[in-house]
């Protein structure tokens, strides 16, 4: 178990150092480390919401969950529109694109909270620990009563 | 029922059993179930009703002396107007027996909160389902819950009512499960 774990940790340090290598290698080739930087963030939030559409899919509608996710997409559609804005902003100076990053900055904050209060009341609605705690209690009154009732009567069941 | 039948739940743990019930000893059944379970295997466990209410359940259980402090409930049928999920101490009310990820993710709430190893999932019943949603969904849903029973190591019990008019789906659904029962 311990040896999976560290090979896992050298594999990641692995391909860290191979991203950074290669990224290295591209910019000297193509001379833009920004750019490449951007092509990678934006085809990361590319992903990030094909999977998300895809689980979307396969949820039952006016589910919890579809409600979770549908909040969770558009904030990876902010997150996406506001790296091709900076990635944008790194080749054309527009004028006040500033204030537009600023906006989708607040979009993705404001999903943010919906998402964190999605989870807070599914916690609250899907959670048992409460009622775990309450049947370990019981259980263990019943087991010390059934004790108590062996003590007494030997043959109790 | 066949005391032997009962004993076959008793022997096997972490597995899945389809159980057909006769509808008219449908509820008595039922409640013969969880009361052996709960009496004399001593589990705690999940009911998931799509069948009647809560507190119809709850009062069914208390006239047999069933503990049902050993028992959490999620009802997906008290809310089907409302369509919104609300909680109270004992029971988890999901909108409606559609609403399948709800129950799902519901259940596995549930199992991986209940104290101790050995528990049960009670699951009431495929004929409700299928007003709701089409026999393909249901028999993937089935499947998805037949696994996720191995995965969570509980006695799955799954409730349909025995009639001719399903008998095609049951056939298709025993092959995920593994015994199934006449009760």
């Amino acid at each position: 178990m311990k040896n999976k774990t560290a090979i896992n940790i050298l594999k990641f340090f692995i391909v860290v150092i191979a991203i950074i290598v290669a990224l290295q290698i591209i910019s000297r080739i193509l001379g833009n480390i920004e750019l490449i930087l951007g092509a990678i963030l934006i085809s990361l939030g590319i992903l990030s919401m094909i999977w998300t559409i895809l689980a979307r899919s396969n949820l039952s509608p006016q589910s919890q969950l579809r409600l979770f996710t549908n909040n969770f997409l558009a904030c990876s559609i902010a997150i996406l529109v506001f790296t091709i804005l900076l990635t944008i902003d790194n080749f054309i100076a527009i004028k006040g694109i500033v204030y537009i990053q600023y906006f989708f900055i607040f979009v993705i904050y404001f999903f943010f909270i919906l998402i964190s209060y999605y989870i807070y009341t599914m916690g609250k609605q899907f959670g048992f620990q409460q009622q775990s705690k309450e049947m370990k209690k019981h259980l263990e009154m019943s087991k010390k009563e059934l004790a108590k009732k062996r003590m007494k009567n030997p043959t109790h069941r | 029922m066949k005391e032997s039948e009962l004993k076959k739940i008793k022997t096997m743990s972490n597995s899945v059993i389809i159980a057909t019930i006769g509808s008219k000893e449908y509820q008595k059944t039922n409640v013969r179930l969880i009361a052996y379970l709960t009496k004399e295997v001593k589990i705690p466990g999940v009911y998931v009703t799509l069948n009647k209410p809560y507190t119809t359940i709850k009062e069914l259980f208390k006239k047999e002396k069933i503990d049902t402090k050993l028992i959490l409930f999620i009802d997906a049928i008290t809310k089907t107007t409302g369509g919104n999920i609300s909680k109270t101490e004992e029971c988890l009310f999901i909108g409606t027996p559609e609403n399948l990820s709800d129950i799902s993710l519901a259940m596995d709430q549930a199992i991986n909160s209940l104290p101790g190893k050995d528990h049960f999932l009670f699951f009431d019943s495929i004929n409700t389902l299928l007003l709701y949603n089409d026999a393909q969904t249901i028999s993937r849903f089935i499947h998805f819950l037949a696994g996720k029973m191995r995965v969570w190591k509980v006695r799955g019990i799954i409730i349909s009512l025995e009639n001719k008019g399903n008998e095609e789906l049951i056939n298709e659904l025993s092959q995920f499960c593994d015994m199934r029962l006449k009760l």
